[in-house]
């Protein structure tokens, strides 16, 4: 199928249209995913949500580009939404850590903590040097270099995807790069 | 090169994407500077794994999207239902008045000679726009990703915008 069969065929209910799209881009948007979260399950579960989306909103591509390019600015924006509503999650569990106004007895509450350690445990995020260097930088950056660096995607892909010039492309990943070697320098020496 | 300018040339260098004449300074520099060396490879190390951090195809994935697709459906359908309940519940009695009145007017207006009741006796009904309105609202429940990002649309705003003095590259 080419690409504007698989984009009628979704609109028109195809199954088999949509399954074809799911099939060639699921590595695409899997691993985009995991390139902002840093976690393998955390990954696999945002990108179902990344196909999801794409298959409610059909209508709204408009064909002007590519669809990998449609699936990226997808899959970046729920990565981006996800890392922002994890870290509100964060923020409030220790608040309730905090202020503990659930009234259990410290056994139960420990127990408590035991199981949501456990579960910190299974989604802990690769903590990889570059990974940390990256999450430091400023988000379109990040974004851009993240592209062009690790996904390999050229400037002017990358340019399409975050609906900006390719030459503010150039400057953005510039910038990270300078930014990102800095940042692991001074990290591997801390170490 | 001082060590410091080194460092913060080292994933360009390991990408080769220093000028000819840099490139070949750091090289210099990393065979006489045991420090920048071991620098270099533990950068090397970790931004090659973090590139070669891939998850592979997975077989299954179609068939669990595919169970989460119809598991969201039927949260929606049932969150359709319960609305179409309660509108019909608000609706019914709305809807009695609207007609009793327009009987009195009809009423009013036969008695006069006018008016041909057919057509509102055929709309008053079919509750088929009870359906439509719960499709509709289903729909709209569905709020649908702005593609055109909130991300990268405050960026537009400041080009738009010289006034502010926002770093569009941050
Ligand atoms: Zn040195």
């Amino acid at each position: 199928m080419t690409e504007q069969q698989i984009i009628e065929g979704i609109r028109q209910g195809d199954e088999s249209a949509f399954r074809e799209l799911v099939d060639q881009y699921q590595q695409m948007v899997v691993n985009v995913c995991n390139r902002f979260v840093h976690n393998r399950d955390d990954a696999l579960d945002l990108s179902q949500d990344v196909f999801i989306k794409a298959y409610h909103s059909i209508d709204r591509f408009r064909g002007t580009s590519r669809i990998s390019t449609w699936l990226y600015r997808i899959a970046v924006n729920h990565s981006l939404n996800f890392i922002r509503d994890k870290k509100r999650r964060n923020i409030f569990s220790s608040l309730d850590v905090l202020f503990d106004h659930s009234g259990s007895s410290p056994v139960e509450r420990a127990a408590d903590n035991g199981e949501e350690a456990q579960e910190q445990m299974e989604r802990k995020e690769n903590n990889n040097r570059v990974y940390q260097a990256l999450e430091s930088l400023p988000k379109k950056q990040r974004v851009a270099l993240t592209l062009n660096k690790l996904e390999d995607l050229p400037y002017k892909q990358v340019a399409e995807i975050m609906d900006i010039s390719v030459s503010e492309t150039g400057v953005l990943i510039n910038r990270a790069k300078k930014k990102l070697q800095k940042k692991l320098a001074e990290n591997i020496k801390k170490a | 090169m001082k060590c410091k300018e080194i460092h913060t040339r080292l994933i360009d260098y390991m990408d080769g994407e220093l000028s000819r004449d840099e490139q070949e300074r750091v090289q210099k520099h990393l065979q006489g500077c045991p420090d920048c060396r071991e620098m270099y490879q533990e950068m090397a190390a970790s931004w090659n794994q973090a590139r070669e951090d891939r998850i592979s195809y997975q077989p299954f994935y179609y068939t669990r999207l595919q169970a989460k697709m119809e598991r969201q459906a039927e949260r929606y359908s049932q969150h359709a239902l319960r609305r179409a309940r309660t509108f019909r519940m608000l609706l019914q009695p709305a809807l009695f008045f609207v007609v009793l009145g327009l009987g009195i007017f009809i009423g009013i207006q036969l008695g006069k000679g006018l008016g041909n009741t057919s057509t509102v006796a055929a709309q008053t009904q079919s509750p088929d726009y009870i359906e439509a309105y719960a499709e509709d609202q289903y729909w709209n429940g569905l709020k649908l990703e702005p593609i055109e990002q909130e991300y990268f649309a405050v960026d537009s705003a400041a080009v738009s915008d010289p006034s502010q003095k926002t770093n569009r590259y941050e």
